[in-house]
């Protein structure tokens, strides 16, 4: 491979790029664009202790929870959480008729209003990960889609344990944990959002990709760095790659979870990027298909080597085709 | 495994000891039961067995409540048997602080005996303090600890990887938030460290940095910005090589009224290996568009992105539309990308990509308690400088029905077609999936389901596999509880003649519900 010149785009980035942060981490927090007047504001009105009086119980059903109403402090500038943080409306909702000014129920509000009631507190990576490419947010799915406030006390406040809350809209991956090799899910061993929700961790140095930093918690022994590298298995590479490559995550009927079967008669895999190179198929027991054997049987390090360019097993590396076990000396 | 399973109970003997003492309230569930496994063929085909164990097992044992006034905790030890268990601990002040701990005990298993299993032990702690509104501060450990056989794929090669498992990994963060007035700033440490017994070459290290600053909330405010960066280093620590991988990016939105979103993102990321000897950057700019209706939504977007390792230069260009449409007995989603790579140079192995997909989802909910829905998905990738393409469909049907007072009825179906057409040959399969459930809630005090999932994969491979179950429990006094179970597991693959499982599974229990004041 010859190397071509370094664009000027890679030689100047990183300074140019920490001159950018200064100078907007500095607009940031001198910005002060008025609010929006149909944003909820700072709720002027904080009364949770008035619609008590006709709600009866829920209090109750807040007990605990992290939007618990504090008894000692209902309203009044100490209360964390009131009623009308989320719930807003026109004071003729209690002084006058309710029913003709009701006060807004965020679960049927659309992604943006409710988004911009539940952001009035919440801001982290989770919540600012919707503003950057979120499948959710794209698809109209308001917070209090997999979320819910009342009659809760569980971790991350979900309508449902994760399998069924993700699986009830995400159908046809229900069917991908039925396949004979498949993440434990299921089972209860997982839930969706040890691969999913990682995205929202920035902690994680996100390529852009990002698979891989997701399969490494639990699969560190595949990831790299190795000091021969196999191209595919990096999702940072130019040449394109990482896990998905050749797993399927959600579920596959192939060991190993692989796209593509890997046992007679069948050696598929490897030939979705590779051809059979010369050399190897002008020889009928090496090969793909005839010969029966898998490419992996020589190039057995396939997700990176410590010994071998071409990822070969140490035996075959070391001792070459005619020692290694398969071709005794002398045949 | 013994002392856990006595660390187990000795925790729990404390808590039931510990209980009068309490102040608050509180409630708990004990289960005892047992499992009765009978099974025939390949042990290593179907997954769902491969952590049920013949013999007594505690089924459940569950406290939760308010020991003292104001403060909630929620301990659940649940399937512990012979050789897996699992449990989660969550204590909450609310406002004040979180802590969470969880473990995971289960095993894989490789041949078709059983003989050949690793065993995996997951710990999992995190800790949340919010001293004060404007500051969280936040830390996380998990602990993961694998060891026993593997069998190396395809059986018999000889692999880095050997036949053992033996290596703890841990990983380890903690984090802190200032935010006031909808402004903030987040900082971020994480270090992992993995300890392979088996194979000192793989041992690794791994520490990330990152930072993030934002000004006002997501659909706050007219105009909103969101800065992020981090710094990683990630080291095979017996050679001393390394890879360094900074990332930076910028998301601007504009909402000049409340329908209409319009945002930027600049997403620009370097990897620096010292193996491959690459440094590859990749810059992304993404402008995106939304308008939000009373009943959904309509968006679309663009994305440039250049991808450069100094030897390879590539680019793709992508649309992304969407339409959403919801009310009360409706709801629908479309929504099409396409992502083309162009090859400048026409060096990658694989060389220009283009990919597509395009997804359709419909749910009516035409009365109460009925809900039918469907969708179509396809999607293509293809390469065609070296005539490579994979291609799948599916189609998909779901319909559930509840009637209050006396339980449901639900079921999915998809049927799934993939096309692979390689560089040597051709691999196509077609799949359908039945699942479905009933559940019976009519008779007092007894609750019946029973469902089936079904497999059946076709043409270059053919194989069946389902799962029966029927369920019943029993409130025999308010906190007297009976259950049982009976599952009934088949696989067969009708190419490779040895894959072949038949498991009848019985699980039983009693549990108890205690109360304390």
């Amino acid at each position: 491979l010859e190397p071509s010149k370094p664009t000027a785009a890679s030689s100047g980035f990183w300074p140019a790029a920490v001159l950018v942060v200064l100078v907007l981490g500095i607009g940031l927090f001198q910005h002060d664009v008025a609010a929006d007047t149909d944003a909820p504001t700072d709720q002027a009105i904080r009364v949770s202790e008035v619609c008590l009086d006709c709600h009866e119980g829920y209090d109750t059903s807040l007990a605990l929870n992290p939007h618990h109403l504090d008894p000692d402090a209902l309203d009044g500038p100490d209360a964390r959480v009131t009623c009308t943080n989320c719930h807003t409306g026109k004071p003729e909702h209690y002084e006058d008729d309710p029913e003709a000014n009701p006060m807004t129920k965020p679960s049927d509000l659309g992604v943006s209003e409710e988004g911009a009631v539940c952001s009035q507190c919440h801001l982290t990576d989770h919540q600012q990960n919707m503003m950057e490419d979120n499948a959710h947010a794209h698809a109209d799915v308001n917070c209090s889609g997999c979320h819910k406030i009342h009659d809760t006390h569980d971790v991350g406040l979900l309508q449902k344990p994760q399998y069924e809350l993700c699986l009830g809209c995400h159908s046809e991956v229900r069917g991908a944990f039925a396949q004979p090799f498949r993440h434990p899910v299921s089972d209860g061993v997982m839930v969706c959002s040890e691969c999913h929700l990682t995205l929202d961790k920035v902690r994680t140095e996100l390529s852009k990709n990002g698979t891989n930093v997701i399969c490494a918690p639990c699969h560190n022994e595949f990831v790299g760095p190795y000091p021969f590298e196999h191209q595919a298995t990096l999702d940072y590479s130019a040449q394109e790659g990482g896990c998905l490559s050749c797993h399927d995550p959600h579920g596959s009927a192939y060991t190993r979870m692989l796209k593509q079967p890997y046992e007679p008669p069948n050696f598929q895999l490897c030939t979705q990027c590779h051809s059979i190179p010369p050399g190897h198929n002008q020889n009928s027991h090496h090969g793909s298909q005839w010969a029966g054997i898998a490419c992996n049987e020589c190039h057995s390090d396939i997700h990176g080597s410590y010994t071998s360019r071409k990822l070969l097993s140490e035996s075959l590396e070391a001792e070459g085709c005619f020692s290694a076990g398969c071709h005794p000396p002398g045949r | 495994m013994r002392k856990t399973t006595t660390a187990i109970f000795i925790a729990t003997l404390t808590i039931l000891a510990a209980t009068p003492v309490w102040a608050g309230v509180w409630e708990g569930t004990i289960g005892l039961g047992g499992i009765v496994l009978d099974e025939v063929g390949n042990k290593a085909t179907v997954q769902e067995t491969y952590n049920i164990f013949d013999g007594f097992s505690v089924d459940q044992i569950k406290f939760s409540g308010e020991p003292v006034d104001g403060n909630y905790f929620k301990l659940d030890l649940h399937e512990i048997n012979l050789d897996s268990r699992r449990g989660d601990f969550l204590y909450r002040r609310p406002g004040l602080i979180r802590l969470t701990a969880s473990y995971d005990q289960y095993r894989m298993v490789f041949d078709p005996e059983r003989a050949v299993t690793s065993k995996r032990k997951d710990w999992n702690l995190g800790a949340q303090v919010t001293p004060v509104d404007w500051l969280r501060v936040s830390g996380f450990y998990n602990n993961v600890q694998r060891t026993g056989q593997r069998l190396s794929f395809p059986h018999g090669t000889e692999s880095s990887l050997g036949d053992t498992y033996d290596y703890t990994l841990n990983i380890g963060g903690m984090g802190a938030e200032a935010r006031r007035n909808g402004r903030g700033v987040a900082v971020d440490y994480r270090a992992s460290d993995l300890a392979d017994d088996a194979n000192y070459r793989a041992d690794r290290t791994g520490q990330v940095v990152s930072a993030r600053l934002f000004g006002r909330g997501y659909f706050y405010d007219k105009v909103t910005h969101l800065l992020r960066g981090a710094y990683g280093v990630h080291k095979l620590a017996n050679q001393d090589l390394d890879y360094t991988l900074k990332t930076f990016q910028y998301t601007g939105t504009v909402q000049p009224v409340r329908r209409i979103q319009f945002k930027y993102n600049f997403d620009a990321q370097s990897v620096d290996s010292q193996t491959t000897g690459f440094v590859t950057d990749r810059f992304i700019n993404l402008v995106d568009a939304t308008f939000y209706h009373e009943n959904g939504s309509l968006g679309g977007g663009y994305s440039y992105e250049i991808n450069d390792d100094d030897h390879n230069l590539t680019h793709y260009n992508s649309w992304r539309g969407e339409a959403t449409f919801r009310n009360k007995t409706f709801g629908a989603v479309v929504n099409y990308a396409d992502r083309i790579k162009v090859d400048e140079e026409e060096r990658t192995l694989l060389q220009d990509i283009e990919a597509s997909r395009f997804r359709a989802d419909a749910e009516v909910k035409p009365i109460a308690g009925l809900v039918v829905g469907g969708g179509f998905n396809t999607r293509d990738r293809e390469y065609p400088d070296i005539n490579v393409e994979a291609k799948g469909d599916l189609v998909r049907g779901r319909a559930g029905y509840t009637y209050t007072g006396w339980g449901g009825v639900s079921g999915d179906y998809s049927y799934t077609q993939d096309r692979y057409t390689d560089l040597v040959g051709s691999f196509n399969v077609n799949t359908h999936i039945v699942t479905g459930r009933v559940d019976l809630d009519r008779i007092p005090n007894l609750h019946l389901s029973g469902g089936v999932t079904y497999v059946r994969v076709l043409e270059d491979l053919d194989v069946e596999k389902s799962i029966l179950f029927f369920e019943g429990k029993y409130t025999v006094r308010n906190d007297l509880h009976l259950a049982a179970k009976y599952n009934i597991y088949n696989y067969d693959d009708y190419v490779l003649l040895d894959r072949y499982y038949t498991g009848n599974v019985v699980w039983f229990s009693v549990a108890y519900d205690l109360h304390g004041k």
